[in-house]
């Protein structure tokens, strides 16, 4: 194998090893949420790219902790920086691995129109704008009385009525 | 020059949260006699802690320093990263920077840690800048970091590009004080799907401030240097926050600062698509697009609800004539792009906030010291821990 | 998905038929999760404008934020079941209602805080983690999103010490041990009085409501708690707790009648939440009718 092989297969390691990170809210991992964006390795220097999920995510500070420690682990005695792309993160972010994961946890994802992630009936009703963190809405499945979060919806779906005409 | 000055309704107002603690000066208050000056003192200041004592002193009985007594006053003995200088100086920095080719080609997120010069590096010199009202407009704010080849910087640039690094600055601190604000109101009970309403609004306005911060090029330290540690003189929010007060106040404010940044991000957007910030601004719209309709709602609900009709039109009135000033970032006001941000602005707050607004035709200034009790008790109580602790511990 | 039940027992949806005394356990149990979820805030949210840097303001509002959507899950499951949500905090005003005894305190320092919140939340992931097992399913599933979150806040606490110890002054390092032994004895009451040998007579537990005991959940949480602060290098003096060759941790027993008076409102911030509480809605009556009355 010659070096930039040798790269590939660290590169791809690390890769793995990020998107098995898991939210420290949800269990789910940084890859399916689609909050890993790329990993990429110059030289000694690796540089992991990450997106919230809103620019208000309040779990940043523990992400970058668990996303350092995992890459110290699996390759020691490089560089590692961490990159926040705000603003990058789309509900179609979370890979398809990922909406069962969430639809297991208790979650859907904003852009399909919401069913119940426990018995999948569509008789649900949105209880609130907001949620109880930045990135969730909250429902209630009407058919079996389970409450629910859908995520990535207020700023997705946000109609645009009151912004008519540009800016220029 | 130090001098006694003429405001003969303004009291200073000093506490003592507790026995042990160090009697400090924590905000000003306007009243118009001394009695109703210190009960008024006591329900700002002594509104969630028991106080062991508490000062009120008429501001005219005393003799304070003038904007030009920096040099009187510096002290070379403390550390940088308390010295109100400090963020200016790394701005000033930054923005020396920025304009210089070499120094240009940075991803915007992509914001190692090397970068940015740590506090040690500023330059003692502009440690003793004088900290007033004065100064910031003499000293250049950072533009963006962008990926902009320079002569689409220069369009930029004449196409206001500065002016809007200056108002992002600004509207980064009304958004601070806001989120603050609205943070507390989650346990004020409105009903229980307002306290999440209010907690995910106040969030999205702090992270939208150190994002602002961020996209200008400070760190986490210097970020939390200019948010916590930067004195209230060199402060220049809106003239809006002294309204944050009462609840169809603060549906007032949370609808012309949702507006106004909408306003501005619309703007940056236009003016520089495709830069490495745009996905941030973008969201930041998004976001206050979401918060606006949600002020929207709340104008229309106490416009129209009887026993609430008057108070509101009152609050909406004293809060959008006091938002003229959202995009004065020049002290001279009215330049082209402030004017046609304010233009939309106006129409903006209008459509969402209904009849009844008192917006000025044309932007005012923006002037240091105003922000009244609601910004002066917002930076007192974010020192109070700490600065019972060695700077840099907290990042 | 694998969701533990309660052995034995059957378990029902919402439109399930259920005897009357599941349904009014289940009321039960989560009207006073969500009581506790709204009023239990107010210690945190006292120390939200102090917090002294923007990443800890937001952590500390984010956490006050997603207390308060738990209080309003479990009010939904609540409301389900026929208690309407207004009265949530109305019964605890009229005193029909009472908090658990860990807020009746309020935090005199902000190095108190960390210990605090890492002992009462810990303590709550065990709660939860056992009530998740219940029979009612809705408000188990919600359970056991909530337990999952509040780990993130578990987190956030010991981040919060752990800042604390490693930056702050020998001062400020023994105000987070006394933190730490005056907070453990309120939280060990919050886990119940003894009931080894009452359980099988509570009723809660015969129909599927309660799986564990107090006991048992006590010993579970200790398991789990105190390695951590001995982790952090807290002091942990053994007249409070020590953990016996058997493995199972004794304890100095929490003064069950003191307990009892602080949870009646003796506490040093009985009134004072009250008082919160009361204005709050006092003040602002006339906005949330103006809000119902038009949107």
């Amino acid at each position: 194998m010659n070096a930039d092989q040798l790269t590939d297969q660290l590169t791809d390691q690390l890769t793995h090893v990020v998107a098995g990170v898991r939210d420290p809210e949800i269990d789910i991992g940084l890859g399916d949420l689609g909050v890993l964006r790329s990993v990429s390795l110059t030289g000694d220097r690796i540089q992991v790219h990450l997106a919230p999920t809103r620019l208000g995510c309040p779990a940043l500070g523990e992400i970058t902790r668990r996303v350092r420690s995992a890459v110290a682990d699996a390759a020691p005695g490089r560089g590692i920086e961490i990159v926040w792309e705000r603003g990058a993160w789309q509900p179609a972010s979370v890979t398809a691995a990922g909406r069962d994961a969430l639809r297991d946890a208790g979650y859907r994802v904003a852009g399909a129109p919401p069913r119940c992630p426990y018995c999948g009936c569509d008789d649900v009703a949105r209880a609130g704008r907001f949620g109880g963190a930045v990135c969730k809405v909250p429902y209630d499945c009407r058919g079996c009385g389970s409450p629910f979060d859908v995520i990535g919806t207020a700023g997705c779906t946000v109609t645009l009525h009151s912004v008519r005409g540009g800016s220029r | 020059m130090p001098h006694v000055p003429t405001d003969p309704d303004v009291y200073e107002v000093f506490a003592q949260n507790g026995l042990g603690k160090t009697l400090g000066h924590v905000g000003s208050i306007v009243s118009p006699c001394p009695d109703a000056a210190w009960h008024l003192a006591k329900e700002t200041y002594g509104r969630r802690d028991d106080l062991a004592t508490l000062w009120v002193v008429r501001r005219a009985d005393m003799t304070v320093s003038g904007g030009d007594d920096g040099d009187l006053l510096a002290a070379k003995t403390r550390m940088p990263h308390r010295q109100p200088g400090f963020p200016t100086a790394r701005r000033r920095d930054r923005s020396a920077a920025a304009s210089s080719p070499a120094a240009v080609i940075l991803p915007t997120a992509a914001v190692p840690p090397a970068a940015v010069a740590p506090p040690a590096t500023a330059p003692p010199a502009t440690a003793a800048l004088p900290a007033t009202a004065a100064s910031p407009a003499t000293v250049a704010p950072p533009r963006f970091r962008d990926s902009a080849p320079p002569e689409r910087r220069d369009d930029a640039r004449g196409a206001g590009g500065s002016e809007l690094s200056d108002l992002w600055l600004l509207l980064a601190d009304d958004l601070f004080v806001l989120g603050n604000r609205l943070g507390e109101r989650i346990v004020d009970y409105i009903d229980l799907e307002e306290s999440l309403a209010v907690g995910s609004i106040g969030q999205e306005a702090l992270a939208h401030a150190g994002t602002i911060l961020v996209l200008s090029g400070f760190d986490q330290p210097a970020a939390d240097a200019w948010f916590f540690d930067r004195p209230q003189g060199r402060w220049r929010v809106s003239r809006a926050i002294e309204r944050l007060t009462d609840w169809p106040s603060t549906v007032a404010c949370g609808l012309v600062i949702a507006a106004a940044v909408t306003v501005l991000a619309e703007r940056t957007v236009a003016v520089e698509p495709g830069e490495g910030w745009l996905p941030a601004i973008t969201a930041v719209r998004d976001e206050q697009l979401v918060h606006l309709d949600h002020w929207r709602r709340w104008a229309r609900a106490l416009a129209a609800f009887p026993e609430t009709r008057a108070e509101f039109a009152r609050a909406y009135a004293e809060v959008t004539e006091r938002a003229g000033d959202m995009f004065g970032a020049r002290p001279q006001g009215g330049s082209a792009l402030a004017v046609t941000l304010h233009e939309r602005f106006a129409a903006l707050v209008g459509e969402n906030g209904g009849p009844g607004s008192r917006m000025p035709d044309r932007p005012l200034a923006r002037t240091a010291g105003v922000g009244g009790s609601a910004l002066a008790y917002c930076l007192s109580r974010g020192r109070m821990v700490r600065d019972d602790y060695a700077p840099g511990v907290f990042q | 998905m694998a969701m533990a039940i309660a052995a034995g027992h059957r378990r029902y949806e919402l439109w399930d038929p259920m005897p009357d005394e599941v349904r009014e356990g289940a009321r039960r149990f989560a009207t006073v999760q969500a009581l506790n979820e709204l009023v239990g805030v107010l210690p945190f949210a006292e120390w939200l404008d102090r917090a002294p840097s923007h990443t800890r303001r937001q952590m500390l509002m984010a956490k006050i934020q997603d207390e308060v959507g738990h209080g309003h899950v479990a009010a939904r499951v609540a409301e389900d079941l026929g208690m309407p949500r207004e009265r949530i905090l109305q019964d605890y005003l009229d005193g029909r209602a009472k908090v658990h005894n860990i807020f009746h305190y309020s935090f005199a320092t902000w190095e108190e805080l960390g210990p605090g919140l890492l002992l009462m939340n810990s303590a709550a992931i065990i709660q939860f983690q056992s009530l998740m097992k219940g029979v009612y399913l809705p408000y188990a599933r919600a359970l056991r999103k909530i337990e999952r979150e509040e780990s993130f806040h578990y987190q956030h606490a010991l981040d919060l010490t752990h800042e604390v110890l490693t930056h702050g002054d020998a001062e400020q390092r023994r105000r987070v041990r006394e933190g730490f032994e005056l907070w453990l004895p309120r939280v060990l009451a919050y886990l119940g009085p003894p009931d080894t040998d009452t359980l099988h007579a509570n009723r809660m537990w015969l129909i599927g409501l309660k799986p564990d005991g107090n006991d048992a959940l006590r010993q579970a949480w200790l398991n789990k708690i105190i390695p951590v602060f001995l982790k952090l290098g807290v002091h942990v003096d053994p007249a409070l707790v020590r953990q016996a060759p058997s493995g199972e941790w004794e304890f100095a027993m929490p003064d069950w009648a003191e307990v009892k008076k602080v949870i009646a409102g003796g506490g040093p911030a009985s009134q004072r939440r009250l008082d919160w509480v009361r204005n709050a809605l006092d003040r602002n009556t006339r906005y949330r009718r103006a809000l119902r009355g038009v949107s």
